[in-house]
């Protein structure tokens, strides 16, 4: 059985001007132990997609379709005591933000305890202990449960949050850009001691980044996302292989991974993520897309098979070759930087 | 912690030793026979000389006020010409029914302040929220002899619920504190007069905690707070509420002062015999050291709230170091 | 919170823009904002009333009036003669509100008035040199902070004589520290911008610095303290007028509440003790809305709060 499904997802949110489109028609299905990888750049909806499995949306934040079925059961229609027990105990969170993450006026150990509690009838012995095994798993010494959040570093905040993430054995853990505040070695370490915990406790990660070449070591799915939509999805070892969509093209060579950073330029997508408000006509990616047609800009492309466990949403699957050869030079990328300033040009 | 109340409290003391030099010279720089601020003139000759000489009234402003702060070290404040006694003895009889007011309307205001400041935030758009608001508006806008003095006529002369004034019920006289204010017909006589203090104080804890609360919801801890799953009530008073009240404490150090001033008001108003009220007199009075002295020990008070607010702040945050 | 940050820094060097921007969306929050709008209109009402206070009155406030038998109309609840009641020596308490007006306003604006510029004059002072002058202003700001206003404003009574001069003065000598602390915080980051390094280099003086360039940038928050002065200053006349420490030749709210007080009329007579005390909400509240809408201008963190 899968451990979680999302069907359809569709989520909204409305403010004074209008509805803001913010996830559409997103589905994945994750299995016990297994991981997927969402990546994107900000604003694509993929903090959103996560904050929703937990159902931790702002109150402007609406699910408007879709189902997400967490081991068979909807979470969607589910009240709020429901929700309340299922977070930490069966779904825990990474947050993006470990700096600021853990309340200033008490120590770690307190906030650790208070989630054990909350959800187990744990004494607070047991759970001090419960506190110190985890501590001791993420290599935290046990004394630095007693320290306040602004005694500890980045790297030791970050690794208290796993810490309580970890607390109650969760079947699913969501990692929402847990390394993005470190430097760069404390953030490869953090990294391993994920995936290790992750194995050793075979519980299932979503794991969210906007580095594309994070998620090959970590998952064995990978889902890309732009303006809302999944762009595409396939196994990672498949997709770092050989990725299709253009938007997927243009993030793998802005993050290379270091073997092959001397093949190439770093290039970067030039402009910015789509404004999801009002009527949103052909493809979302149109805007800064080197290769788009007349058709791009009228039809919406569906997500489509093109090999085992690999989808694409895009009009034209048969180019890839074309695509990922040209993708690579700097003019490609330029042309639309200059196709931009000339569409805004127009406008004004 | 112990250095820093200590370090504290020697500004402390320097500023009542400046504030009451600034109260010094005001007197003094007054146009008219200086003595006139010290020794009352319708004494009997023989006995003002004895305290022109005390005082150094007979010699220069340096010498006079040597003699003051030697005075006020020994906290003695000279002779009310009212009352013919001591000034200290006077205020220290009058401190007690101050505080006691002063405190308990300060319990009332924070007590409903801070919960319905945080409720007002955490039900947002809320008709309850518009309400608390339009509440605290009003009384902050209303001046508080005037809310006093309509109380008085809605609840004791119409309602006849609470007696209009004083702390006990005339006739009545006590010695000891206890027979003073532990016993009912205090407590009766109490309830008008701090409602109305708790009114007048209520706006700035109710409304910069709902501010206060509106940032601290919006921070990423809180988010945690839900994610690990934690009842909502938990996540708002001992999360948020206990983050939000920092800033409350903060604003309600720097209210002490108006808080003060507005206890005066409030003793003119129901005949509350504390130091609001001795104060006004002594001025109408003209009896000048008692007004002096009244007025040093109300800026010592405040300021001696102030520090009690400074350490509780520190005690909440421990971000603060004790420097 | 991009257009927080932006807002300012792209007008700072066009003062005269800002404030007409400033004038231009304090109107628009008017249309927007129906409790500013309110506030603004009842605002206008007052000062037309402070303005033509002695023609709008129907009586002089010190007239005895005497009903068809002779006799003094002693304490009589509001009738049409007088719609707020009378006095206990049958004085027309509407008469003495309409006058009082003028008193409020004049004490409320000028002393606010004085109140900022003495507050922001020390607070850019403080704020643009720094070092020595800001410990020593801020010290002194301190000092004020530890004396608690009405008692010092009753022993300033006893020494000087009473009139409203002195009550503006008791107000200024006071609240200007507030001013100061605000306007202070706001020039040390302004001082920190690249314009003003830039007229330092070219050899502009301190004075000119202070007045053409930080000056225009702490403007709005000047215009707003001075809005919230207003009121503390209003509230302060009345009390000292209701101690009875205030002018006795000029009308006010807390006059007429304090010979009611005195004379021992306040729990028979309510409409004397209404009247007056409605004036003074309605007066403050009105400043209030107005000064929010301001401060949302000001403010751009605060709009749809």
């Amino acid at each position: 059985m899968n451990l979680l499904e999302v069907k359809n997802l569709d989520i909204d949110y409305v403010t004074k001007e209008g509805n803001l489109k913010v996830v559409r028609d997103v589905s994945f299905t994750l299995k016990q132990g297994e991981s997927v990888g969402l990546v994107g750049e900000s604003g694509c909806g993929k903090t959103t997609l996560a904050k929703t499995i937990m159902r931790l949306l702002p109150d402007n934040g609406v699910i408007s379709g879709g189902e997400i079925n967490y081991k068979g059961e909807n979470i969607v229609t589910k009240n709020k005591e429901e929700i309340r027990k299922l977070r930490l105990n069966e779904i825990a969170m990474i947050s993006q933000s470990a700096m600021n993450s853990l309340n200033p006026v008490y120590t770690v150990g307190e906030q650790i305890i208070e989630g054990i509690r909350s959800h187990t009838n744990m004494s607070k012995k047991e759970a001090i202990k419960r506190a110190e095994e985890v501590f001791a798993i993420i290599g935290l010494e046990k004394k630095r449960l007693k320290s306040y959040p602004h005694q500890m570093s980045g790297g030791m905040k970050q690794r208290a949050i796993i810490a309580m993430a970890l607390s109650l054995n969760p079947s699913l853990i969501i990692a929402d850009e847990p390394t993005t505040a470190l430097d760069v070695v404390v953030q490869d370490k953090i990294l391993s001691q994920i995936t290790e915990i992750q194995k050793q406790t075979k519980s299932s990660m979503i794991f969210i980044t906007h580095d594309i070449s994070i998620i090959s070591e970590l998952c064995e799915t990978i889902i890309v996302m732009y303006g809302g939509k999944i762009m595409e999805k396939s196994s990672s070892k498949v997709f770092f292989k050989a990725p299709y969509h253009p938007y997927s093209l243009g993030l793998q060579n802005a993050f290379p991974s270091i073997l092959d950073i001397d093949k190439g330029d770093l290039i970067s997508i030039p402009g910015a993520p789509p404004n999801l408000m009002g009527e949103l006509k052909g493809c979302r990616f149109k805007e800064r897309c080197p290769f788009r047609t007349d058709k791009c800009m009228e039809e919406l492309p569906e997500l489509k098979e093109i090999g085992e466990d690999h989808q694409i949403a895009c009009h034209y699957p048969e180019r890839v070759d074309e695509f990922r050869e040209e993708s690579k030079k700097k003019e490609t990328w330029q042309m639309v930087s200059d196709r931009i300033i000339n569409e805004s040009k127009g406008d004004a | 912690m112990l250095n820093y109340i200590a370090r504290r409290v020697g500004i402390m003391l320097l500023m009542i030793i400046l504030v009451s030099t600034m109260i010094f010279f005001l007197f003094r720089a007054m146009p008219g026979d200086p003595t006139a601020f010290v020794v009352d003139p319708s004494m009997a000759p023989e006995a003002r000389q004895v305290l022109i000489e005390r005082y150094g009234l007979d010699g220069s402003l340096w010498d006079q006020y040597k003699v003051f702060i030697k005075d006020l070290v020994k906290f003695d404040l000279g002779n009310s010409f009212f009352y013919g006694r001591p000034v200290m003895k006077i205020i220290t009889d009058r401190i007690p029914a101050t505080l006691i007011l002063m405190l308990t309307g300060m319990i009332i205001a924070y007590g409903i302040g801070v919960f319905g400041g945080a409720l007002m935030a955490w039900k947002r758009g809320h008709k309850l929220e518009s309400a608390g608001i339009t509440i605290a508006l009003i009384f902050r806008s209303a001046p508080t002899f005037w809310v006093a003095l309509m109380s008085i006529i809605l609840f004791s002369v119409n309602l006849k619920w609470f007696p209009a004034q004083g702390m006990r019920t005339s006739g009545y006289t006590g010695e000891t504190f206890k027979e003073i204010f532990m016993n009912l017909d205090f407590l009766k006589h109490l309830i008008l007069p701090s409602v109305v203090a708790g009114l007048y104080f209520i706006a700035t804890p109710l409304l910069i905690m709902r501010n206060s609360m509106l940032e601290v919801l919006s921070e990423d801890y809180i988010e945690m707070a839900r994610a690990k799953g934690l009842r909502e009530n938990r996540i708002l008073y001992k999360h948020a509420a206990r983050n939000a009240l920092l800033p409350v404490v903060t604003a309600g150090a720097l209210f002490l002062g108006s808080a003060i001033g507005g206890m005066v008001l409030l003793e003119t108003v129901f005949s509350w015999p504390g130091l609001g009220r001795e104060i006004v007199q002594a001025v109408t009075r003209h009896d000048y050291p008692l007004a002096q002295g009244a007025f040093i020990i109300m800026s010592s008070l405040m300021m001696i709230m102030n520090l009690v607010a400074d350490i509780l702040y520190a005690v909440l945050d421990p971000r603060i170091s004790y420097r | 919170m991009v257009d927080a940050m932006n807002k300012p820094r792209s007008k700072t060097v066009k003062p005269k823009d800002k404030s007409n921007s400033i004038s231009r969306l304090f109107l628009n929050n008017l249309k927007r904002d129906k409790l500013a709008l309110i506030g603004v209109v009842i605002l206008v009402i007052f000062l037309i009333i402070g303005v033509f206070s002695e023609s709008l009155a129907p009586y002089d406030p010190s007239t005895r009036h005497y009903n068809e038998e002779g006799k003094i109309r002693r304490l009589e609840p509001p009738s049409k003669e007088h719609p707020f009641g009378t006095t206990d020596i049958g004085r027309d308490i509407f008469s003495q509100v309409i006058l009082g007006t003028r008193t409020a306003l004049i004490v409320g604006l000028l002393a606010s008035f004085l109140v900022t510029f003495i507050g922001s004059t020390l607070g850019i002072i403080s704020g643009y040199f720094g070092g020595k002058v800001d410990a020593i202003i801020m010290r002194i700001v301190d000092l004020f902070y530890a004396i608690p206003f009405i008692p010092f404003v009753i022993v300033l009574s006893a020494v000087l004589s009473p009139s409203i001069w002195n009550v503006i003065l008791a107000v200024s000598l006071l609240s200007w520290r507030t001013v100061t602390r605000l306007v202070r915080s706001q020039v040390l980051s302004v001082v920190q911008r690249p314009f003003i390094k830039a007229a330092r280099v070219s050899g502009a003086g301190h004075g000119r610095i202070m007045l053409k360039y930080v000056l225009p940038n702490v403007i709005p928050l000047i215009m707003l303290e001075m809005a919230f002065n207003i009121n503390a200053a209003i509230m302060a006349e009345a009390s000292i007028a209701f101690l009875g420490f205030g002018d006795p030749t000029k009308q006010s709210w807390g006059q007429i509440l304090h010979i009611n007080f005195v004379t021992g009329n306040s729990r028979n007579a309510w409409w004397w003790v209404a009247s007056p005390g409605l004036a003074i909400v309605l007066l403050l509240v009105s400043v209030f809305f107005v000064s929010r809408a301001l401060e949302e201008v000001v403010d751009p963190r605060l709009r749809g709060r």
